[in-house]
């Protein structure tokens, strides 16, 4: 077993063992059981409905990934020289351990609840629109914000040893960032308006964001990120 | 061959505080190294530098002929390293930490899960090997820090007050352990201000003082530095009588009383040692003063507090040196840290003892 393996084993343990994961979990559950309730028994269109399930995941869902995330290395700043980095260790395989755990784990939470509930959605809906492409693509877009979130965390973390601080920061930068997200897509302060083109991206009529932008927001945070990170770590003393 | 080089190693944390100034050190393999030196002198910062956790502000460190630096994971593996008062992920226990350190270090399970078992027999940890580590006392936490130091059977210890907070016996026990370590070739650099232990246990030391080195050779050499030409004599008999005689009898002696039956002897003249020593014992033997043990009265902790004293006086002989030129510069001459002091001439060089 590699340095890198160890390590990954070592936090996904840490995450299991999180009772606000495991609140989080618990709390999926209820809203993907809820989700396919109402989706039964009203007469919404499925895609409003998930469209709105989504939302509230990423807005809910990102604050348990930002604890997560942030906290990730600086609640181990205290003994991270002494007891991880000092056995064998370098920064590198370190930080990649951190970002695949917490990428993974938040993905993870993610799809194990939302994919199935997606599905149940659409065979049982009493209005279903929902198509199986539409649901992978919005899922997709989910998942890499999400997974955005979560190496800002990292990095954010690591730049940070103050959590609360940490989590001060990257949650104003984000939720700014979501609202101005959504003032771009949306078409106007109404429950349909705010949900902008999802649902039309869950009936698989359109692809929503432009792909310079999914670019730029999502693929080039992806890479640059852990170089930020890298740097920032070995330039620490531990 | 040196396992540990320093060069110029110098650390300057961004608070401005100089933790360590201008150290060159070599350590030679299979030896017990003692940094000892007051609190805040720089000695914690060093192994850290040397461990690579942290980096240095100038100078070069090399380790097992290699820079040591954050991202050479690979000389860590050869390291065990115990930091100051231990610090843990809390939440684990004994057994699971060492379980990890040992999978950190790519121990295979074969050899780990034995070795686990083994270090935590014999550092007297297996009642406690499944309590959450915030639960144990600070002994405890000490012998797990050294089990984990121990895991990956290292070439090298660097073990920052490695007798911090352990009984007598587990004192004892573990600085029989360093020497039977030392007797199989590893090397052992650990800090301490414990003096008794660096006496007990170290071949060379090493004295930081305001992250000054201002001495390192061999233990001998450090008690010499303190107290030569000086004995300390046990008798028995009318002592008080014998020793106002003898200070007008034999010339060249100054006697100190340390106990009822223990006196310092220390010889004004070098080269008449052995003669002036004979002379007094005689003079005890014509006034039936019995001799029972006679040793020479060099002790590091003397040596010790006599370097800190003369590092102490030429820092302050510096401070008025240069008072003229900081008030040309015109600026207030207030130092967060004193201005180190040069090693005094007739010591051995930092790494003269260590070649």
């Amino acid at each position: 077993m590699n340095a890198f393996t160890s390590l990954l084993e070592y936090d996904l343990t840490v995450l299991a063992r999180s009772w606000i994961v495991r609140f989080w979990f618990f709390l999926t559950i209820v809203g993907g059981v809820a989700a396919v309730i109402v989706a039964k028994n009203f007469q919404d269109t499925s895609s409003f409905l998930l469209g709105w399930a989504l939302l509230l995941y990423l807005a809910l869902g990102s604050l348990v990934v930002l604890v997560n995330s942030v906290s990730a290395i600086s609640l181990e700043y205290r003994f991270l020289g002494e007891s991880i980095i000092s056995r064998g260790i370098a920064p590198t395989p370190y930080l990649l351990a951190k970002l695949v755990s917490r990428s993974l784990g938040t993905i993870s939470m993610f799809l194990i609840i939302v994919l199935p509930t997606a599905f149940v959605m659409k065979a049982m809906a009493l209005n279903n629109d929902l198509t199986v492409q539409g649901i992978w693509v919005a899922l997709a877009y989910w998942t890499l914000m999400l997974t955005v979130l979560s190496f800002m965390g990292i990095t954010v973390s690591v730049l940070f040893t103050n959590t609360l601080f940490g989590l001060v920061v990257l949650g104003v930068f984000w939720y700014i960032c979501l609202g101005l997200l959504d003032v771009t897509y949306a078409n106007g302060f109404t429950p349909e308006g705010v949900l902008g083109n999802l649902p039309l991206v869950l009936q698989g009529k359109a692809l929503t964001i432009e792909i310079t932008t999914l670019i730029s927001l999502g693929i080039v945070p992806l890479v640059v990120l852990p170089f930020i990170a890298l740097k920032s770590l070995n330039n620490r003393d531990l | 061959m040196n396992v540990v080089e320093t060069h110029d190693l110098t650390k300057i944390y961004e608070t401005r505080q100089i933790a360590l100034n201008s150290v060159t050190l070599s350590i030679p393999q299979g030896c017990i190294f003692g940094l000892i030196g007051p609190n805040g002198a720089g000695k914690s910062t060093a192994l850290r530098l040397i461990m690579g956790l942290q980096r240095p502000t100038a100078g070069v460190i090399k380790v097992f002929d290699e820079p040591m630096t954050l991202g050479t994971g690979h000389l860590r593996r050869r390291i065990g390293f115990l930091s100051q008062g231990g610090n843990f992920p809390t939440d684990m226990s004994p057994i699971t930490y060492l379980d990890l350190v040992g999978k950190l270090f790519g121990i295979g399970s074969s050899i780990r899960k034995p070795r686990l078992s083994a270090l935590l027999h014999a550092m007297d940890l297996l009642q406690a090997s499944s309590q959450r580590i915030d639960h144990l006392s600070s002994g405890q936490r000490t012998r797990l820090g050294i089990a984990a130091a121990l895991m990956n059977d290292p070439d090298m210890l660097l073990l920052d007050e490695p007798t911090i907070g352990l009984d007598p016996e587990g004192r004892h026990y573990t600085l029989d352990l360093f020497e039977e370590l030392r007797n199989k070739g590893k090397t052992i650099i650990l800090s301490t201000h414990i003096l008794p232990d660096a006496d007990q246990t170290c071949d060379y030391v090493g004295i930081l003082n305001h992250g000054k080195l201002v001495f390192t050779g061999s233990v001998r050499e450090m008690k010499q530095l303190s107290l030569d030409n000086t004995v300390d004599m046990m008798i028995e008999g009318e002592v008080e009588q014998a020793l106002q005689t003898i200070s007008v009898e034999v010339r060249g002696i100054k006697f100190e009383r340390l106990g009822a039956n223990t006196v310092r002897v220390a010889f004004d003249h070098q080269g008449e040692f052995t003669a002036v020593l004979s002379q007094v014992l005689d003079a005890f033997s014509r006034h039936g003063v019995v001799l029972k043990t006679i040793h020479p009265a060099g002790n590091l902790e003397d040596a010790f507090l006599k370097t800190l004293a003369e590092d102490r006086r030429r820092g302050f002989a510096r401070a008025f040196e240069n008072e003229g030129a900081i008030d040309q510069l015109g600026v207030r001459a207030t130092p967060v840290v004193p201005e180190p002091a040069e090693p005094p001439p007739d010591k051995p060089s930092p790494d003269k003892d260590a070649q």
